[in-house]
């Protein structure tokens, strides 16, 4: 009986339970990915993702207008918004921004707030927890309070969130941006804090670092006749960003400490820090140096390489300011850019604003520690981590009245570099940036852009300016400690009070130069100032090489400077490094019984023209060889931990083959013979031929500079296929063109001013963040072929070219029923 | 035919509010009511919400000049972008021939129930 009715229902029973499995199979997340089945769903899935290629106007009614705002976007995609107010202004900022990258804006700030774990799970937890640690969400609710005593900053934030909240609230499941189909999550609201969070990160990048604690450990091994030696505190050849800075008279004094501390070893360099990497080019020139005898102003901030872009490029107009540039995606205001009267462009400044601190503890619970000749008690303060598809984690985070610890001797090392030691960092100073930039993105010329710049406290910038007067300026701007000579350069003293930040530079001794006689400025993250100035502002200045070659190119008389000089002039990918050092490299090679391959790559590398090309095969050969010698010098003496420690620079380093072909660094301690400066430039030419020919076989144009060295820009959340694939680029690492494989020109702008302001510029990227956008990548072959945009800035509404426009948006104020 | 036209059509209509999954819902009603064999009632639902899907996918795409296949298909590492359409259209086509002939399946089963029944045997 059961046999029988099972086979009279098996017409039904066999179909059924098929389309059951299919259902459940496709309703469960495959490996990474949510459910299948809802993705592929073109009603709702990632089809919805695909936006049509031409875009349609549209209107809108927010209840949170008080007036009537027009947005056009022109054939690149850029918002031009023109309001009759600012709060409607920064509301419709914030909208536009959303619209074109709200998963982004709002990754980028629960990574800032260490919150990644919510929404990517467990494996974010290391990076979460470190955030807590280094007291993010402190300094950006402490910054926030003080915004919020200004009412423009807290209008501005206030409205630029509503705006965004605008666009989130437009949202339904189906037409919610990619990346949260893929990581299968929803937006929260915006909030100010969000905001205030990007801002913090943005400073935590350009200001941190662990080159204190690499520092005291080469102290520690190598002893204090090496450091003088080795690390100078001035590259040479070098010219300071700030030339000639006016004279301080009366400098002010600081007690430093009579006996020098020397903390010991430290280590391992854990946690994640800012890359070396992270730099920027500026420079200004003088009308009358220029083919307009207009100022003319170049910028190209070199930051990490991602997609979406860190930048998003917007013209804001409103009775109170007409402003063209680019804005941090996810903050009011044009961070970098010019406006009708006034151009500025910015390179980080690298003052020391970051120390570490030895803290003696009384005991293991980090309850109590000794300071000023007493024992303090720490702030235990409990940060609750909670992980998408698992347990919520409790941290507790210690804190000194210097700042926190962020690696505890007690645990694995994940977090920090320094165990029991306490971080000050000047992001935890509250300060109120936003003000500073709408101030700077209003002022006329370089008197109110100095007045908008006093505000700016952190991250120390160089700030290159131009105003339609025809003025060039420059300020090394920030709240800097008044130091002590040398205070900071390792770890100091958390106990002496002679060791802390015991006041600060006054704004008027700040390094500031106006219209040099030399008419130019450059800005290349090297030293701002050189031996006449009277303080201290620290030791992590980049080397010399791009300002140099910024420097001679800018001097050189014969050119008259115009758009093609600056342009080129931000591309321009030739190593002075190479081209100091490669000849004598060459002469020291003795070719005597070499292989053919490596008499081909010595007659290469003599017809080199020391540009990194991607096309060129000796810029891969040079770069290699170079590499290996390096490693050949130090890595010997320096032992596996590498990490550790900090290097002499690559000028200090060539110095010595020129100088002192002798030095004892030469030799390989690991063998029983002694090398010379010789043998080793030798076997390391022979080596690098072994690794190219194994690697790329023949010498060809699988050698070239561009497939040895390809660029490749990241999804921010890494995810595969949303990248830019690996791009052969020119530039290198000590070029002008800063390109490495993930870093590199974020923001390319040559800006002049007159009756009207003119400017180029381009980033890698698109306007848009939706990966199925044409707008996504349409700049990145402009990018890297070198070539810029020009820029439309329009006076206002009456001004607009039509003819390249491609779209607008009205908003209008929604009026709410009674 | 006429089966194979409704379920596109009112699997089209379903599609956007409710779960994936929704459009076996009008594909088994419809083989019930209207399928005369298994063969026909699989074609009716393959076709009918094979096209609903399948469309929907290709206007999206269409519109979008392939943009976002092509970068979507390099990250599932497809050979062809046109692979996804394939593949999102088969699903819906999959799902509506499993429904549909699930539905006709059930009315043979009562059918043949109800004849046994009547013939002594149930």
């Amino acid at each position: 009986m059961g046999k029988l009715s099972l086979g009279r229902w098996a017409g039904f029973l066999i179909p059924t339970l098929a389309v059951l499995v299919l259902i459940l199979v496709f309703s469960r997340p495959l490996g990474r990915l949510p459910a299948p089945g809802e993705l592929l769903n073109p009603f709702s899935g990632i089809w919805r993702n695909a936006p049509p290629v031409k875009e349609r106007s549209e209107f809108f009614f927010f209840s949170g207008l008080s007036d009537t705002v027009r947005v056009v976007y022109d054939t690149r995609a850029v918002p031009h918004i023109f309001a009759r107010n600012d709060a409607d202004l920064f509301f419709a900022q914030g909208f536009v921004t959303a619209r074109d990258r709200l998963w982004q804006m709002e990754f980028q700030a629960l990574a800032a707030a260490g919150r990644l774990s919510e929404v990517v799970g467990p494996s974010a937890l290391d990076h979460d927890v470190g955030k807590r640690r280094q007291g993010m969400p402190q300094a950006a609710s402490g910054a926030l309070e003080v915004m919020r005593r200004d009412p423009e900053t807290m209008t501005v934030l206030n409205s630029f969130s509503a705006g965004v909240n605008a666009y989130i609230a437009s949202l339904t499941p189906s037409t919610r941006p990619l990346e949260y189909k893929l990581l299968d999550y929803r937006p929260e609201d915006w909030s100010p804090l969000k905001t205030v969070l990007l801002i913090k990160h943005m400073q935590w990048t350009l200001s941190t670092d662990v080159d204190e604690v690499r520092r005291t450990n080469t102290l520690a091994k190598f002893g204090p006749g090496f450091m003088e030696k080795y690390f100078p505190r001035y590259p040479s050849p070098f010219a300071p960003v700030v030339p000639a800075a006016d004279s301080i008279v009366e400098p002010l004094q600081v007690n430093s400490p009579t006996k020098p501390f020397r903390p010991g070893l430290v280590g391992p360099i854990a946690g994640s820090w800012p890359v070396e990497g992270n730099g920027s080019n500026a420079f200004a020139v003088a009308g009358a140096k220029t083919r307009t005898g207009r100022p003319f102003l170049a910028n190209d901030p070199h930051l990490t390489l991602a997609l979406p872009s860190l930048w998003y490029e917007v013209q804001l107009v409103s009775p109170t300011l007409n402003v063209y540039g680019v804005s941090l995606a996810g903050a009011p205001a044009v961070l970098i850019g010019f406006n009708r009267s006034l151009a500025w462009g910015l390179t980080n400044g690298q003052s020391d604003v970051f120390d570490w601190y030895q803290i003696r503890f009384k005991d293991s619970t980090l309850s109590e520690y000794f300071h000023g000749g007493e024992w303090k008690p720490t702030t235990a303060v409990v940060e609750s981590v909670f992980v998408r598809r698992g347990k919520p984690t409790a941290d507790t985070v210690v804190f000194t009245h210097h700042g926190p610890i962020v690696q505890k001797s007690s645990e694995r090392p994940r977090y920090g570099p320094a165990p029991d030691h306490a971080m000050r960092w000047l992001g935890h100073d509250p300060s109120d940036e936003m003000k500073a930039i709408l101030t700077l993105n209003r002022a006329r010329d370089w008197g109110e852009a100095l007045e908008a710049l006093e505000l700016f406290q952190c991250p120390a910038q160089n700030f290159l300016v131009i105003d339609s007067a025809g003025n060039i300026g420059v300020r090394h701007q920030g709240n800097f400690p008044l130091r002590w000579n040398g205070q900071g350069r390792y770890i100091s003293d958390g106990s002496d009070t002679l060791y802390e930040w015991q006041a600060w530079i006054p704004p008027h001794h700040l390094p500031t130069a106006l219209n040099p006689a030399a008419g130019f400025l450059v800005s290349a993250n090297q030293n701002p100032v050189d031996s006449a100035y009277p303080y201290y502002l620290g030791w992590g200045f980049d080397e010399a090489e791009r300002a140099t070659r910024l420097g001679e190119k800018l001097a050189d008389t014969s050119i008259t400077w115009g758009w093609d000089e600056m342009a080129g002039l931000l591309q321009d990918d030739y190593s002075l490094h190479a081209s100091h050092l490669l000849p004598e490299m060459l002469r020291r090679l003795d070719t005597l019984g070499l292989s053919e391959n490596d008499r081909l790559m010595s007659r290469e590398l003599a017809a080199w023209d020391f540009r990194y090309r991607a096309e060129s095969v000796a810029a891969s050969l040079f770069d290699q060889w170079w590499r290996r010698m390096f490693r050949a010098i130090w890595a010997d003496e320096y032992g596996s931990d590498s990490s550790r420690y900090q290097y002499p620079t690559r000028s200090r380093t060539r110095k010595m083959i020129f100088e002192d072909p002798h030095a004892s660094w030469f030799d390989d301690i690991h063998t029983p013979e002694t090398e010379s400066l010789d043998d080793l430039i030798r076997k390391t030419f022979i080596e690098t031929g072994r690794d190219m020919f194994r690697r790329f076989g023949r010498m060809g144009e699988a050698w070239n500079w561009g497939a040895y060295r390809p660029v490749e820009i990241r999804h921010l959340a890494r995810i595969p296929g949303l990248g830019s694939g690996k791009l052969p680029a020119d530039g290198c690492a000590e070029c002008v063109n800063k390109m490495q494989t993930h870093h590199g020109p974020t923001w390319r702008m040559v800006v002049t001013l007159g009756d009207k302001p003119r400017a180029l510029g381009i980033y890698p990227g698109g306007q848009s963040g939706h990966p199925g956008s044409p707008h996504y990548l349409d700049f990145l072959q402009t990018w890297k072929q070198g070539e810029m945009h020009e820029l439309l800035f329009w006076s206002g509404p009456e001004e607009i070219d039509f003819d390249k426009i491609r779209y607008s948006l009205e908003m209008s104020r929604k009026v709410e029923k009674e | 035919m006429l089966a194979a036209l409704l379920i596109l059509s009112i699997g089209f209509g379903l599609q956007w509010f409710a779960p994936w999954w929704i459009g076996v819902l009008p594909a088994f009603i419809i083989g019930f009511a209207m399928s005369r064999g298994p063969i026909k009632a699989f074609t009716a639902g393959f076709l009918g919400l094979g096209v609903a899907w399948l469309a929907t996918a290709a206007y999206f795409d269409w519109l979008n000049q392939g943009v976002l296949s092509v970068r979507l298909s390099g990250m599932l590492e497809l050979p062809h972008p046109s692979l996804l359409l394939a593949v999102t259209g088969f699903l819906g086509a999959l799902l509506g021939a499993l429904g549909c002939w699930a539905g006709y399946g059930l009315k043979e089963s009562l059918l043949d129930a109800r004849k046994l029944r009547e013939e002594g045997w149930g």
